[in-house]
């Protein structure tokens, strides 16, 4: 009767969930994409308070406080219990679910013509760059993880360990690589893209992943050097021919405008300009809002800056930190502009100053700010520290002193020459830079305003004092311009030094550091150039500085490298 | 009153609408007994013949006009001197005796051609009572499950409560807790404990025939109340309620925790029948719990203050250090007697029952208005029900029932909400503060003083300025169709529906409460305002069939289905810092701070059920039941299921059987026992409550900025399924002594397998938890019911005595253990251990000394993880993991169990003339409670005021005291959750104490007039320092035993008169 019919009734008990949606309810048309690709970036500002702690505090420049607590405390000691919050991966585990879950959508809506190609090519390949940084961020934390690229959908997937075992990170690197090789788009979202819109006073340009920056990443872990720079210098050559400021600026670090030239007193507009897309934007090339509005809230001012809440302050600029940028020079002026920039004294203890800028503790809600995650002096370093493994040293220094122009030009300062051929490197691509600047014949090279980091800041060069340039160079030609390398090897482990020091001094607490203390060590332990007692020397520093023992956890660092990985066992 | 009008309007019209006129004429008395057994005497009944006797039980009196019959052959009379003669078709047959007034009996012959049989009146609570069961009624003799009937004889006597508070104490077995003293608040009902962690645990309640969803859908936004749909039935509208305790497989998964059907207000006879009560009485103001007064908090105060480091000199500058210096800071003011205060109830209460041989009709009206004893609260419901029966034709009848019921509360919040909690506040507020401004000059103001300088409320503000409002009302309407197809063959149908919407409004002003903190904001005064809906629509259709065999064997079944779909909504928003506090609506709340939300859900649930009784000879008697349920919440890959179409179905059966030994001839040899009945069952029965959406995987809204996009919300479990309770129940009902003394005793087993758990899964899924069956739980335990009558004369004394205890143990859990949290408190659930044990530290006293605390060498650890030392005056907490000789979560241990060793009830009624009197006594035994309230006024780490206890607190060196040391902001943790704070909250209660007594009346006018006099929770004999030790704060059984401060119980009493008309 009335049962048989229901029951014979196949949807009866099928009923959707109605503030929340069943699966056929979604991935219909390109808006229900663009949702999912909205979903994933929204819910990737949860990752932010995990990914710099982990990646700054594991590092020499940032310490604790008093307030910090014991799972801090462990993080900064490099002994982590089982049981540290701040180790739990699950926050990216519970990303890369969602990106997968994208990623298999959009395969099945291109083959049912629900989305054009065009539109697939450019949202697949966004979140499959999103999934592997992630992947890669886990690989530098952990080393060994599952490495998972199905959808989970329901827990009899999950049942089966089996079906995701740990993989090492030199085959994660080379999975990440096979897959970023094999997106089928490497720009940024085209002009017109439904995504790029601007919402709440925001454009969103600058929120989506650069893949060319993934790519370059995953090659420098690899070791993988020349193709590590041909990818960075994708991004670098973004829009080569444009000489408009803004270009320069975002991809090319040099002078442009003087009011709005971030570098020098204006570098840290970088991260005190609320968040745009131009002018003292530029140089930031993938950055997140965070805005009072709307949630997640800002986790860093709480981090680092003394609020109302008793829980603030829990990270603090290390003592070798400070000490870095108090021993550079500026002529004959010492300090480093930008020590001023990232920290300073704030009641009497020194905070970290790059996430204070747009925060007033008179306006204790005003806490409206930005994440940067990718910015031009980052792609710089990394470049430069591939063309140094790459054996051009020469390069390498030219982006982290004062620029290609000065660099390559045997007679600096002397005015009218003709510069056909000079001013750029001769190299073949990736290291093919021309910085031309010359008036007869005219010469204006997409390089030519180039500058360098450090004199960007107005730095002397990082330079090789007469002494160690006997060690690397043959010293028999009078003119240093035209001395030719006699030891490369060692002169780009001094080189990997200077920039691995510079890194420090221009990106501390963006969450650069660990990795990139990591990555050298790791290198450096192939080849038995002390990779251990490289990251032991980084990291003690920051106890023996502060005057404080090293921990047994930091000592341990130097015997096996197992130990500069934390424990998954989640 | 607008709302009862329009209610009533529509009562009327839809009465209207049904075709249906009643007449308020007065009929004649029916001669004919109404009764229903039917009753047909066949004049060709022939056989052998037995004579006997009838007598009164207690004046042994001979009674006339008594029926004696054997349903379907013969029936007669007794005349006037008792006695009567009837054919019989065996000599082992049963009579069948009853007559207006007196019980109705069975008497098996068992052989005998004589009889005398001794009735008591109607209202003896008897084995030969009738029962109302899911399909039938009978008596309750003959009835192989373990059930408890209450006939209610209208509750003239009671005080009006919400019928789950109505329950406490009336079944055997059934821990009804009252969630608080707030009016219609009601109770939490842990029937044979409880069989499930995370789904309910409370009973299925079944309202004339359709399902009464009791479930608690959304939470209220007012702290501490919870919207409570059994306050929606008045107690004076029951006739009768059936609580089955065993092998409910006919409700399938919804019959897990035991099944309450409760049957309202019907015409018992045709005659007219009117009945108007009222009542009025008064509420008693709690006891205060003893808290600092203004001097011995001052010099605490200043103690607290310079342990936090505070100089001398700091403290002494302080306004409200020297008494008398600032007037604002030199009151005395108890608090709690600003917040706390006596109140007037009342109630009027009007029945209507009669008809005639076509219809008959049951409607009833009321209005009761009951205060609360916190000050300004109060709860006004008015109500009304119709029901009715009609005979349409010979082989068609009809019945309605309707019901409309509206109540309106003022609340306050409660609980864990500190800022607006006017009885928490009124305990922590700084007694030397006034309730009114107060000026320099020490003229008082009439304007409610603000927030303080510790920035703590003013409790009276509370009272006097903060809104909560709760409008509930319910609609409950069905209309069944009773059509006899052929001579053993009837088709029933009922349809039904249910709406019910809930409405809150609150409003806290800026002047006088607490600043609060939003993630963008500082919150000053703040609004909100919400609606919930439930929406259900019921059908419950079945074939009955009824065959007598032969003159030995009977066999009833009844197939049908039973289908539900339900729809709930919830609305919310919240408003904060509106322009001034006269702005009180969410709409004017600052626009940037508004929230809007909201929850829907929805479900379907098909039960269709298979039901089979056998009855041979009279004796024994088997029933077998069967649930086949369809539920959109079950995973479409469950295990264990039928498979049928795609869907899985639940199958659920169980077995019961009853052997009447007293109706063996061989127990003919003592008429010491009147009957004796040996019972078994054992069944499946399922727990639905598993999530609307669980088992499905879905999607959920992620902003960023404001854009919506579209994330993963689970990781969904197909496999998902009902909770499957297998209950095992033995019972024996006997009745000594020609029923003077009757008692049961049931033994029970339930295990809960497929339970629901939160469980924890690899990180690789992203998530934390997904909801599985992978838990088990397992509850015994027993209940006894005792009743007689002690004295049997003119003056008559009736005593009861009803026990139940249980103990449950969790057979399976994922990683066999789970600490929960609520209310500062830490819960144990381990497997081989009751559910929800108290979990903390152990305390042995107090280092009275700075070299005990040195030679304990024990220390404990700082927030940011570096160790210190106990010094003097620190608790000494319990090292139970020494290796380390660190006080920390290693050392934690059960200390206490909230689960009663025994519940009941003993009670006893006396009678004698015009005059009855009854009294109830509940009590509990062996459970242990979390005083959180105590934990925050002992804690001695901040300006709080404290009980006086503390004014014993260690001070010096070699103090002999047990009071730990003041220390400001307890670096210690002497306030962590331990043994201190867990307190025996055994008590017994004298629950209601009644006086009634019945007028004589000569007038033709009034039938009856009856006065009542009613006292409620008279005394509480407990060793519990808070208010009250019956409390509970939530649905869960994780969280049951912890005090965080609800209204307490109270004392009331209550005049009131009923006339007959």
């Amino acid at each position: 009767m009335l049962c048989v019919g229901l029951a014979s009734c196949k949807d009866t008990f099928d009923i959707a969930p109605k503030d929340v949606l069943e699966h056929n309810q979604t991935y219909r048309d390109i808006y229900d994409a663009d949702a999912a690709v909205i979903g994933i970036y929204g819910k990737f500002l949860g990752i932010a308070r995990q990914h710099i702690i982990l990646n700054e505090l594991r590092g020499d420049l940032l310490d604790v406080t008093a307030k910090s607590d014991k799972y801090l405390r462990e993080i900064n000691d490099h002994s982590v219990s089982a049981d540290n919050p701040y180790t739990d991966p699950r926050l990216f585990y519970e990303l890369i679910l969602n990106c997968n879950d994208v990623l298999k959508n959009f395969d099945i809506m291109v083959s049912e013509n629900k989305i054009t190609r065009d539109q697939y090519n450019q949202r697949y390949s966004d979140i499959g760059a999103v999934r592997s940084w992630l992947y890669l961020q886990l690989g530098i934390q952990f080393g060994e993880i599952p490495y998972v690229t199905d959808p989970i959908e329901n827990i009899s997937d999950l049942k089966d360990a089996s079906k995701f075992p740990k993989i090492g990170f030199d085959e994660l690197l080379t999975k990440l690589a096979a897959f970023m090789e094999g997106l089928p788009y490497k720009k940024d979202y085209a002009t017109g893209s439904s995504l790029l819109i601007s919402v709440d006073t925001y454009n969103t340009t600058k929120f989506f992943i650069n893949k060319n920056l993934v790519m370059g990443d995953i090659y420098l872990w690899k070791g993988d050097y020349t193709n590590a720079a041909t990818s960075y210098k994708a991004v670098l050559d973004s829009y080569p021919n444009d000489q408009s400021d803004q270009y320069f600026e975002t991809y090319r670090v040099t002078y442009s405008n003087a009011n709005d030239y971030v570098g020098g007193g204006n570098w840290y507009k970088i991260f005190g300009q609320p968040l745009n897309e131009r002018y003292s934007n530029y140089e930031n090339i993938w950055m997140l809002p965070f805005n009072k509005n709307f949630s997640p809230q800002n986790p860093f001012i709480d981090l680092f800056l003394t609020t109302a809440n008793a829980n603030s302050y829990l990270l603090k600029p290390s003592a070798a930190a400070i000490k870095n940028w108090d021993g550079q020079m500026r002529g004959n002026v010492p300090g480093d502009l930008r020590g001023g920039y990232s920290w300073f004294t704030y009641n009497g203890q020194p905070i970290v100053a790059k996430y204070y800028y747009n925060y007033s503790p008179a306006l204790p809600f005003e806490t409206t700010s930005k994440w940067i995650l990718y910015r031009a002096s980052a792609v710089h370093l990394r470049f430069a520290e591939a063309a140094n493994r790459d054996g051009k040293s020469k390069l390498a220094f030219a982006l982290l002193n004062n620029g290609i122009k000065n660099a390559y030009d045997p007679t600096p300062g002397v005015a009218g020459r003709d510069v056909t051929n000079i001013m750029q490197t001769l190299e073949p691509a990736p290291y093919n830079f021309d910085a031309r600047e010359g008036e007869f014949p005219r010469f204006r090279g997409p390089w030519y305003r180039h500058t360098g980091i450090r004199s960007r800041m107005g730095l002397s060069p990082s330079a090789i004092s007469p002494a160690d340039s006997a060690l690397f160079f043959n010293m028999t030609d009078p003119i240093a311009y035209n001395r030719t390398v006699k030891d490369q090897p060692k002169l780009t482990l001094f080189t990997e030094d200077r920039l691995v020091e510079e890194a420090g001094l221009e990106l501390a607490y963006e969450g650069y550091r660990w990795p990139d203390l990591l990555r050298i060590a790791l290198r450096r332990e192939k080849e038995n150039t002390g990779g251990g007692e490289f990251l032991y020397n980084a990291v003690a520093r920051k106890f023996t500085q502060a005057g404080l023992p090293v921990p047994a956890g930091v000592t341990a660092l130097k015997t096996n490298s197992k130990n500069w990985f934390l424990p998954f066992n989640w | 009153m607008h709302i009862f009008t329009k209610a009533l309007n529509r009562f009327l019209l839809v009465s209207f609408a049904t075709g249906f006129c009643f007449t308020l004429k007065a009929q004649e008395k029916d001669s004919s007994l109404v009764d229903t057994l039917v009753v047909s005497a066949k004049a060709k009944s022939v056989g052998p013949k037995v004579a006997g006797t009838i007598i009164d039980s207690s004046t042994g009196k001979a009674l006339s006009g008594i029926n004696i019959s054997i349903p379907g052959f013969s029936s007669t009379f007794t005349d006037e001197k008792g006695n009567f003669k009837i054919s019989i078709p065996t000599l082992n047959a049963v009579l069948i005796i009853n007559g207006e007034g007196y019980q109705t009996k069975q008497v098996a012959l068992k052989g005998k051609k004589s009889i005398t049989v001794a009735l008591y009146e109607d209202t003896y609570k008897s084995f030969y009572d009738n029962v109302r069961l899911p399909y039938s009624v009978q008596s309750k003799n003959i009835i192989p499950y373990s059930i408890s009937a209450i006939t209610t004889e209208g509750n003239w006597n009671k005080k009006a409560e919400a019928a789950d508070s109505y329950l406490q104490g009336s079944v055997a077995g059934l821990n009804a807790i009252r969630r608080s003293g707030t009016p219609g608040m009601g109770a939490n009902l842990f029937l044979r404990g409880f069989n499930s962690l995370n789904a309910t645990n409370q009973p299925l309640v079944v309202v004339d025939g359709m399902i009464y969803d009791i479930n608690e859908y959304s939470a209220s936004s007012i702290a501490g109340f919870q919207n409570n749909p059994l306050n929606l039935i008045d107690i004076k509208d029951i006739d009768n309620i059936t609580v089955i305790k065993d092998g409910a497989s006919m409700y399938g998964t919804k019959g897990a925790n035991g099944v309450i059907l409760i049957t309202t207000a019907r015409a018992q006879q045709t005659t007219t029948k009117i009945d108007f009560a009222a009542y009025g009485g008064f509420n008693f103001k709690s006891k205060n719990i003893p808290v600092l007064k203004s001097g011995d908090y001052r010099l605490y105060l200043s103690e607290i203050l310079k342990s936090g480091g505070m100089s001398d000199d700091a403290i002494d500058a302080l306004p409200f250090t020297n008494d008398g210096e600032v007037p604002a800071y030199s009151k005395n003011t108890s608090w709690q007697n600003e917040v706390l205060s006596g109140a007037y109830n009342q109630n009027y209460y009007l029945k209507v029952t009669g008809g005639d041989n076509i219809a008959t009709y049951g409607l009833s009206v009321g209005y009761l208005d009951s205060k609360g004893v916190v000050s300004n609260t109060n709860m006004q419901r008015y109500q009304t029900r119709f029901n009715g029966d009609l005979n349409l034709s010979t082989r068609l009848k009809a019945t309605v029932n309707l019901s409309f019921v509206n109540t309106e509360q003022a609340l306050k919040d409660q609980g864990l909400n500190i800022r607006t909690n006017p009885l928490f506040l009124a305990l922590v507020k700084a007694p030397f503060l006034p309730v009114n401004e107060v000026a320099e000059d020490g003229s008082v103001s009439p304007n409610l003083a603000d927030k303080d300088i510790f920035g703590i409320s003013n409790p009276s503000v509370v009272i006097n300025e903060s809104q909560a409002l709760n409008k509930t009302y319910r609609f409950f309407g069905s209309a069944g169709f009773n059509y006899n197809l052929a001579k053993n063959l009837t088709l029933q149908t009922l349809l039904g529906v249910t709406f019910d919407k809930s409405r809150e409004t609150f409003f806290n002003p800026a002047k006088g409460i607490s600043n609060d903190t939003l993630s963008t904001a500082i919150v000053k005064n703040n609004s909100g305002s919400s609606v919930s809906r439930l929406f259900s629509l019921y059908n419950d259709t079945r074939l009955s069939y009824m065959k007598a065999l032969n003159s030995k064997n009977q066999v009833t079944a009844n197939i049908g289905a039973r289908f539900n779909e339900s729809k709930t909504e919830l609305d919310y928003g919240l408003g904060f810092n509106s322009a001034t506090d006269e702005l009180i609506s969410v709409g004017k709340g600052a626009s940037a701070l508004k929230q809007i939300g909201g929850r829907l859900g929805e479900w379907r649930w098909l039960n269709a059920y298979l039901n089979a009784d056998y009855k041979h000879a009279d004796k024994y008697f088997l029933s077998f039941n069967m649930g086949i349920d369809g539920s959109s919440r079950f995973g479409r890959e469950a295990s264990g299921a039928l498979k049928f179409n795609g869907n899985r179905y639940a199958v659920l059966p169980s077995i019961a059987g009853a052997w009447l030994i007293s109706s063996e001839n061989f127990m003919n040899l003592s008429d010491k026992v009147e009957m004796l009945k040996l019972r078994l069952s054992y069944g499946f029965t399922g727990n639905d409550d598993i999530g609307n959406y669980s088992s499905k995987h879905y999607y959920v809204s992620q902003n960023l900025l404001g854009m919506q996009g579209l994330v993963r919300g689970n990781i969904g479990n197909p496999q998902l399924k009902w909770e499957t309770v297998e209950k095992a129940n033995a019972g024996l009902d006997i009745a000594l002594f020609k029923e003077r003394l009757n008692f049961s005793i049931d033994v029970y087993s339930n295990r809960t397998h497929n339970m629901l758990v939160d469980e924890s899964v690899s990180v690789i899924g992203g998530v934390k938890t997904v909801w599985t069956n992978n838990g088990g739980m397992q509850t015994n335990g027993f209940d006894v019911e005792i009743g007689g009558r002690l004295v049997n004369k003119a003056f008559k004394w009736d005593m009861f005595l009803n026990v139940g205890r249980y103990k449950n143990e969790i057979t399976k859990i994922p990683n066999d253990r789970m600490v929960s949290e609520y209310a500062g408190a830490y819960i144990l659930t381990e497997k081989g251990r009751s559910a929800n044990l108290f979990y903390g530290y152990k305390t042995n006293d107090i280092y009275s000394t700075r070299e005990e605390a040195s030679s304990a060498g024990l220390q404990y650890r700082l927030a940011n993880g570096s160790l210190a030392g106990f010094q003097a005056g620190d608790v000494r907490f319990v090292n139970t993991y020494g290796a380390d000789g660190i006080i920390d979560e290693k050392d934690m241990q059960v200390i206490g169990d909230p689960n009663p060793d025994f519940t009941g009830m003993f009670g006893h009624k006396l009678k004698w003339k015009q005059w009855n009197l009854d009294a109830m006594f509940t009590f509990s035994s062996g459970n242990d409670v979390y005083n959180r309230t105590r934990a925050a006024l002992e804690s001695m780490s901040g300006v709080y005021n404290q009980t006086e206890f503390v004014l014993n607190r260690w001070r010096y060196e070699g103090q002999a005291t047990n009071v730990p040391r003041a220390a400001f902001g307890d670096p210690a943790g002497n306030a962590r959750f331990s043994d201190r704070w867990i307190e025996d909250g055994s008590y017994i209660r004298l629950r209601t104490l009644s006086l009634s007594y019945s007028v004589p009346l000569k007038t033709k006018f009034l039938k009856y007039a009856t006065v009542y006099a009613t006292a409620n929770n008279v005394f509480t004999l407990t060793k519990y320092l808070g208010y009250d030790p019956e409390f509970s704060a939530t649905n869960s059984v994780i969280g049951q035993g912890i005090d965080i401060g609800l209204e307490p119980q109270f004392k009331s009493t209550q005049l009131g008169v009923r006339i007959g008309l």
